[in-house]
C-alpha cells in the first residue's frame, strides 16, 4: 500500500496531474497523457524514488502499475 | 524510538535529503520552536527540503501559525536565505494568497541561482494568474544546459500546453524545424521546443526516425516537403553504424559518406536547403581497446574518419556540421552521453540527461539563422580579465598570465576572448576604472593576451555602466541586443539588467578556472556560415570611428561626404560573393526589406536563375573598405520587377549606399523596360530606418507600411527622381 501511494506522487508529477489516483491495475489504456515518454519517465523515476533497478524489459513495455509494483523490492 | 535531540551543529553535518527525512516527523511544535528559526542556518538546505517543509507544514495545519506569527512577511529572517526564501513563497501559494505568493516568487528568483524548480513553479502560478510576462521572465531564467532532464521536461510538458493554449504568450520568430534522426526522437522534441522558447524563438517540429528518414527524403510528395521546413537536422548514432570488420577502411567511409551525401542532395532538390548534418560522436564500445583510435579495422578509427570526410563533404556542399563533441563537452560529470538501456527498450540516443546540451546545440543554430546571434562583447576589467584590481595594486600587482594558476587562467580567458574577435566578434571594454592605469595595464602585457587595438571601445571611468553600454551602442550604430554584458560583479550584473533589459547580462562564475565554459555555454556568437570577412570586422569598425571623428569636425554633411572620397563597386553575386550576402541577410537589421530566411541553397540556385537580377554592393573611402556591406535581389518579369531583399549593414549607414543601391536596382528595370518595382516589405522590430528611406522616393505609395505580414508595395519607376543621384557615392566599376 505505502509502494502504491508512493508511485502516486510519480505518476501525478510525471503526468503532471496533481488529482490523479492510482490503483494496482491503473493502465495506459485509462490515461491518455500515458504515452512511451512517460513511461520511461515513470521507470527512471522509480528507480531513483525506490533506490532499485528495474529490468530493461519493462521501459518498453509496461502498460500497468501491478507491473512496475512486481519489481518493486519489499523493503524498500 | 526516542526522539532525536535536535540541534543545528548536529544538522548542518546532514545533507538535502536526511534533512527532508527529518523532518518527515516533525510535531508542530518542532516546526514553530526549532525548524523555523533554524532554518536560515541551514545553508545546504535545497529542493528537497523545502519540499518535505512545506508538506509537513501542511500535514500538520502549520500554515496559519507562520503566518500570523510573521515568519511570512517580507522582513522574515527566512528571507535571508534561498530556501526560506523559496518556502515562503509556496507556502503563500499554498494558502491561497496567489498574488503575493507569486511576487515572493520573483522576488527569489531574481536573488538567487535556481535549478529550473522554483522557476517552474512560479511559472505555473503565473499562466494560471494570466501573466504572460512574468512566465517568460521565469522561462528565460533557465540555463538549460545545466538542468537536469527531468525538471526540464517538466518544464517542457507545461511549456507546450499553454502554448497551445496561449500562442500569443510566446514572442519570437517561428521556425519550422524537421528533424531527422537514426534514433528516437520522442525525447529529444519536447526539450528541443522548450530550449527554443527559452531562447525567445519558437518553433514548429516535424520529425522522423529509424528506416522512416529515408522514406520522406527520397519520397517528393512525402509529409516532410508537405511540411515546407525552414531547416533540416539529420543525425545518426554510431550505435546504427555497421561496423563489421573489415580491412578496406577507406572503401567503408566512402559508403557511409554516400549514403548521407545522397541524402542531402534529395533535400536540396527538393527545395530544402538550410541543412545540419551531426557528426558522430566516439562510440560507445571499444573491441580494439587502446588501438581504436589508430587501427583502420576499429570502430573509433572508422567514426572518426567519415567525420573528417562529413566535414570536407559538407562544406562543398553548402550543408553545416554540428559537431556533438562539443555538446559532449557540456555535460556534467555526473552525465554520461550514451545509456545502453534507454537504447535496447526505446531506440534513444543520447542518454536522457545530454538531451538538454543537444538541444541547446540545435536552438544555436536556430538562433544563428534567424540573425538572433551577438555581436559585441563588453568586458569588465578587474577579476574579469585579470585577477585584483588594477586601480589598487597597480599594473605589477594584478594576476595574470605569469606563474601563478589563477594568473594562468586570466591568461587563457583573454587568449579565447581574442579568438572569438578573430572570428568576427566585437570586443569593447566598460570598466569602474582609471583610464590611464586600465589602458597602461594592456601595454604591459606579454602572454600573447588581448591588447589596445583589439577593441572597438574602451570606456574606463566611474560613470554607471549602463549608461556607458549606452553610448557606446549608439558609437557603433548597434542595437542593444547585441551586446553581451559580462561582469564578475552581482551589483553591475543586476543593475545592468535593470537599466538595459535587451543587453544579455552574464555574471561569471566565482572562480576564474570556469569562466570560458561558462561563456561559451549560451552560445551566444554562433554564426551560420562564417566568411573572410569575420575576420576584418573589427578593423572595419576602427576605420568607422575615425569617420566618426572626422564627421564631428566638418562643417557639414556634404562636406564629410565629399571628403571621405567614397567609392562603390558593385556586381553579380556569384560564388565569390554568395557567402557574404548569406551572412549579410542573417545578420541586418536596421536595412532589410523583410524577415524572409535565406538558405544557403536557396541563394546559391539564385546564381544561375536568369529570372533574377541580383547584386552585390562593395563601399570604400580614404579610411579604408567597408567591405561587402550591400545587396539586392530582384525577380525579373517584363513590366514590373520585384524587389526581394534589399539588405545593408549598419557599419555603411549614413554614407547614401542606400540610395545608390536603390538607383542601381532603378536604372537596370528602366532600361530592361520594366515600368513597375514592386516592394516585398514587411515592417519588422527594427527596419524603420529603411522604411523612412522608401518612403522619401516613394511617396506616391500610401500602401501600409505598417502591419505585421509581409506586403507588396508597388511604385512606378517613372516617379523615381534620377536627380537624388549626385549624392550617392561614386561608382568605380561594374
Amino acid at each position: 500500500m505505502q509502494h502504491l501511494k508512493r508511485l502516486e506522487s510519480i505518476f501525478r508529477q510525471v503526468l503532471d496531474d496533481a488529482t490523479l489516483v492510482l490503483s494496482e491495475d491503473f493502465s495506459r489504456e485509462a490515461c491518455v497523457d500515458w504515452d512511451s515518454v512517460a513511461t520511461v519517465q515513470i521507470i527512471l523515476a522509480v528507480e531513483a524514488e525506490f533506490n532499485c533497478r528495474l529490468p530493461m524489459e519493462l521501459i518498453a513495455d509496461c502498460t500497468r502499475v501491478d507491473q512496475i509494483l512486481a519489481h518493486i523490492p519489499s523493503g524498500a | 524510538m526516542p526522539k532525536l535531540a535536535l540541534n543545528v551543529d548536529l544538522l548542518r553535518l546532514l545533507d538535502d535529503g536526511a534533512l527532508s527525512h527529518l523532518l518527515s516527523t516533525a510535531e508542530l511544535t518542532d516546526l514553530e520552536q526549532f525548524w523555523a528559526p533554524t532554518l536560515p542556518q541551514l545553508t545546504q538546505a535545497g529542493a528537497r527540503f523545502v519540499r518535505g517543509f512545506c508538506y509537513r507544514v501542511e500535514q500538520v495545519s502549520a500554515g496559519e501559525y507562520f503566518l500570523a506569527a510573521g515568519w511570512l512577511e517580507p522582513e522574515s529572517s527566512w528571507m535571508t536565505c534561498s530556501s526560506g526564501r523559496w518556502i515562503r513563497a509556496k507556502l503563500l501559494y499554498k494558502m491561497g494568497r496567489t498574488e503575493v505568493a507569486l511576487a515572493a516568487y520573483m522576488q527569489a528568483l531574481r536573488q538567487q541561482s535556481d535549478t529550473g524548480e522554483m522557476a517552474y513553479e512560479a511559472a505555473k502560478l503565473a499562466g494560471q494568474l494570466n501573466q504572460p510576462g512574468i512566465l517568460r521572465e521565469c522561462l528565460h531564467s533557465l540555463s538549460p544546459e545545466q538542468m537536469d532532464y527531468n525538471v526540464l521536461n517538466r518544464w517542457a510538458t507545461f511549456c507546450t500546453r499553454c502554448y497551445q493554449q496561449h500562442p500569443e504568450w510566446f514572442g519570437g520568430p517561428v521556425l519550422r524545424v524537421a528533424v531527422l534522426l537514426g534514433t528516437s526522437t520522442q525525447f529529444l522534441l519536447p526539450i528541443l521546443r522548450l530550449v527554443a522558447f527559452v531562447y525567445g524563438l519558437r518553433v514548429d517540429l516535424f520529425s522522423a526516425s529509424g528506416p522512416a528518414v529515408a522514406a520522406e527524403i527520397f519520397e517528393p510528395t512525402s509529409a516532410l516537403y508537405a511540411f515546407q521546413p525552414d531547416v533540416v537536422f539529420l543525425g545518426d548514432s554510431p550505435r546504427n553504424l555497421d561496423a563489421s570488420p573489415d580491412e578496406r577502411s577507406q572503401l567503408w567511409v566512402e559508403q557511409q559518406l554516400r549514403s548521407i551525401e545522397q541524402r542531402w542532395a534529395a533535400l536540396q532538390q527538393n527545395g530544402l536547403g538550410s541543412i545540419v548534418q551531426q557528426n558522430y560522436t566516439a562510440p560507445p564500445q571499444a573491441a580494439w581497446a587502446q588501438l581504436d583510435g589508430a587501427d583502420t579495422r576499429a570502430c573509433g578509427y572508422r567514426v572518426a574518419a567519415l567525420n573528417k570526410a562529413i566535414c570536407e563533404r559538407a562544406s562543398q556542399a553548402g550543408v553545416q556540421v554540428l559537431d556533438l563533441t562539443q555538446a559532449q563537452l557540456c555535460l556534467q560529470t555526473s552525465q554520461a552521453w550514451y545509456d545502453a538501456r534507454l537504447w535496447y527498450s526505446v531506440k534513444q540516443c543520447p542518454s536522457l540527461q545530454a538531451l538538454p546540451a543537444l538541444a541547446a546545440a540545435y536552438v544555436g543554430y536556430l538562433r544563428a539563422m534567424v540573425g538572433l546571434s551577438k555581436k559585441v562583447l563588453v568586458l569588465d576589467l578587474d577579476n574579469t580579465l585579470w585577477g585584483g584590481a588594477v586601480s589598487e595594486l597597480g599594473i605589477a600587482g594584478i594576476d595574470v598570465g605569469g606563474h601563478s594558476p589563477q594568473g594562468e587562467a586570466y591568461a587563457d580567458f583573454q587568449r579565447y576572448v581574442l579568438q572569438l574577435k578573430q572570428r568576427g566578434v566585437l570586443l569593447a571594454v566598460c570598466s569602474k576604472n582609471d583610464e590611464q592605469q586600465a589602458k597602461a595595464a594592456f601595454l604591459h602585457q606579454d602572454f600573447g593576451g588581448l591588447c589596445l587595438e583589439d577593441f572597438v571601445a574602451f570606456t574606463a571611468n566611474w560613470e554607471s555602466k549602463w549608461r556607458n553600454l549606452q553610448a557606446m551602442a549608439r558609437n557603433l550604430n548597434l542595437g542593444l541586443d547585441s551586446f553581451v554584458f559580462v561582469d564578475d560583479n552581482p551589483v553591475e550584473c543586476l543593475e545592468m539588467r535593470a537599466h538595459l533589459p535587451q543587453v544579455t547580462v552574464i555574471q561569471l562564475p566565482n572562480r576564474v578556472e570556469d569562466y570560458i565554459a561558462c561563456l561559451e555555454r549560451g552560445r551566444w556568437f554562433q554564426s551560420w556560415a562564417l566568411s573572410e570577412e569575420d575576420g576584418l570586422r573589427t578593423d572595419r569598425y576602427r576605420a568607422h570611428q575615425q569617420r566618426d571623428c572626422l564627421q564631428s569636425q566638418a562643417p557639414s554633411l556634404e562636406g564629410f561626404l565629399a571628403d571621405l572620397g567614397m567609392q562603390a563597386s558593385c556586381g553579380t553575386i556569384d560564388g565569390l560573393h554568395v557567402k557574404r550576402v548569406e551572412q549579410l541577410l542573417q545578420r541586418s537589421n536596421q536595412f532589410n526589406l523583410n524577415d524572409r530566411t535565406w538558405s544557403h541553397a536557396s541563394l546559391q540556385s539564385l546564381l544561375e536563375n536568369t529570372a533574377y537580377w541580383t547584386r552585390w554592393f562593395q563601399l570604400s573611402d580614404r579610411f579604408g573598405d567597408y567591405g561587402l556591406c550591400g545587396s539586392v535581389v530582384v525577380k525579373k518579369s517584363a513590366s514590373i520587377w520585384e524587389l526581394e531583399a534589399f539588405v545593408m549593414s549598419c557599419r555603411a549607414m549614413g554614407r547614401s549606399l542606400e540610395l545608390y543601391m536603390l538607383n542601381a536596382v532603378m536604372q537596370a528595370a528602366r532600361s530592361a523596360g520594366a515600368q513597375h518595382l514592386r516592394i516585398a516589405y514587411k515592417s519588422t522590430a527594427k527596419n524603420e530606418p529603411l522604411r523612412s528611406f522608401l518612403q522619401q522616393y516613394m511617396q506616391d505609395v500610401s500602401a501600409a507600411w505598417e502591419g505585421d505580414q509581409e506586403t507588396l508595395i508597388s511604385t512606378k519607376i517613372d516617379h523615381f527622381p534620377l536627380t537624388a543621384i549626385s549624392e550617392a557615392p561614386v561608382e568605380t566599376k561594374n
